[in-house]
């Protein structure tokens, strides 16, 4: 059973001090607690806004910067309240602009075709100078399969799905982190799994009837 | 429910975000439709699907990279008259639409290149080193033909992952498209005790 990246890290914090804790210590000053929030979510934000713009660099460059507003903006978190869902907001905020700003580069770039993210994916080439044992390529090649069909399915609607699937937040969080209305949460999600599940389909088809092929080739 | 009520609900059925009576009346449909059954099956293997994709792992410099970046917004903000990108947004602008017009600057990456033509626009010096860099000159941001870069010398214990922003790789061409450098001080990949110069896009 696999299980979101939520339930990991509530696991792991079960027993250590909690976000909102950690927050309120940095608006008083203390500096290791920024530091201990970097620790604890640095990799889930990477993650989470990879898959929103598709390139490691990009994400990484985000991330960081999402953790600078936290840094800047303390003082508007709310004591009391969660603290990950504000993070994943300004995360989901910067990534769409980020989104926004390379469809905008894109009227005017002569070179570069860019990556559409509703039309188009840029796979990761597996790193030639580290090839992966024999028996994980089937585990990439499906993972690679569904990192492909998610980035194939437009932004509305693969956020709430990322948000719901990879991280584990219920309608209400994501409603808030998105600032979209509940229902419509329950809407992009039921439309998204539709058009996961026909990308996915498709792929697996297209995979299929170049087998043989291949294999004469 | 018939088969049309069930699957418009099952997505947040499986969610578990439907009312009880709604939700035993689509388990009550589960039961007796092989059809809807399988429509479920096949929404729960996407869940395991995305779930199974491998995470990746922050930059081991990340945290570095945001201290780095926390004390240049703080320095710009504190420094009269220097060097912002908002005061210099309306000729960058001019000079990319400029150098979009001009097909020689997507071959042009050699250092020695860029630094012949490059004005020095910012210094940043780095008080705190990553543990794998033993020492390092400041970084200057050159500007060139509307484009900045920043280069630095080092030296470093280990050898670092992350080549992406080297000129050598063809995807700088694409990379450094949008001018993003002023706020990427990103360590590049060096051997074991051995200095170097990188220019970093």
């Amino acid at each position: 059973m696999t299980t979101t990246n939520r339930e990991d890290n509530e696991a792991r914090s079960n027993m250590v001090v909690s976000d909102d804790h950690l927050m309120c210590a940095f608006q008083k000053g203390d500096e290791s607690a920024f530091r201990r929030l970097l620790e604890r979510y640095q990799d889930r934000i990477v993650n989470y806004v990879l898959r929103i713009v598709n390139d490691y660099d990009t994400a990484s460059d985000i991330a960081q910067e999402v953790f600078i507003r936290v840094y800047t903006n303390a003082g508007r978190y709310l004591p009391g309240s969660r603290f990950a869902p504000w993070l994943y907001r300004i995360a989901s905020n910067l990534a769409i602009n980020e989104l926004r700003r390379r469809k905008r580069w894109r009227f005017f770039s002569l070179n570069d075709p860019g990556d559409d993210d509703e039309r188009s994916y840029k796979l990761e080439l597996p790193d030639e100078s580290t090839p992966s044992p024999e028996d994980t390529v089937e585990k990439r090649e499906t993972s690679e399969q569904i990192e492909a069909a998610l980035s194939k399915i437009p932004l509305k609607y693969r956020t709430p799905l990322v948000l719901r699937e990879i991280e584990g937040y219920d309608y209400e969080e994501i409603s808030q982190i998105l600032d979209i209305p509940r229902g419509t949460v329950k809407s992009r999600l039921n439309r998204g799994r539709s058009l996961l599940k026909t990308a996915l389909f498709r792929m697996e088809a297209a995979a299929k009837a170049a087998g043989p092929l291949a294999e004469v080739e | 429910m018939n088969c049309n009520q069930v699957k418009e609900n099952l997505s947040t059925f499986l969610d578990d975000e439907l009312d009880p009576s709604q939700s035993a009346a689509i388990k009550a449909h589960l039961i007796r439709c092989a059809d809807c059954r399988r429509e479920r099956d096949k929404l729960e293997l996407i869940g395991t699907r995305l779930r199974s994709i491998p995470p990746v792992t922050a930059p081991r410099d990340f945290e570095f990279q945001i201290y780095s970046r926390i004390r240049d917004k703080s320095d710009t903000r504190t420094a009269p008259g220097k060097f912002t990108w908002t005061k210099a947004l309306v000729p960058m602008a001019a000079m990319i639409v400029g150098l979009l017009m001009s097909p020689s600057l997507f071959n042009n990456g050699s250092p020695a290149r860029i630094a012949a033509n490059a004005d020095i626009v910012q210094q940043t010096d780095f008080s705190e080193l990553p543990p794998i860099v033993e020492n390092m000159d400041e970084i200057v941001e050159y500007k060139f033909d509307g484009y900045s870069c920043l280069r630095t010398t080092m030296t470093s214990t280990q050898p670092h992952n992350d080549t992406r922003r080297t000129g050598s790789n063809p995807s700088f061409q694409r990379t450094g498209n949008v001018n993003r450098a002023g706020t990427h001080y990103v360590m590049d990949a060096v051997p074991v005790r051995t200095s170097y110069e990188k220019i970093i896009y």
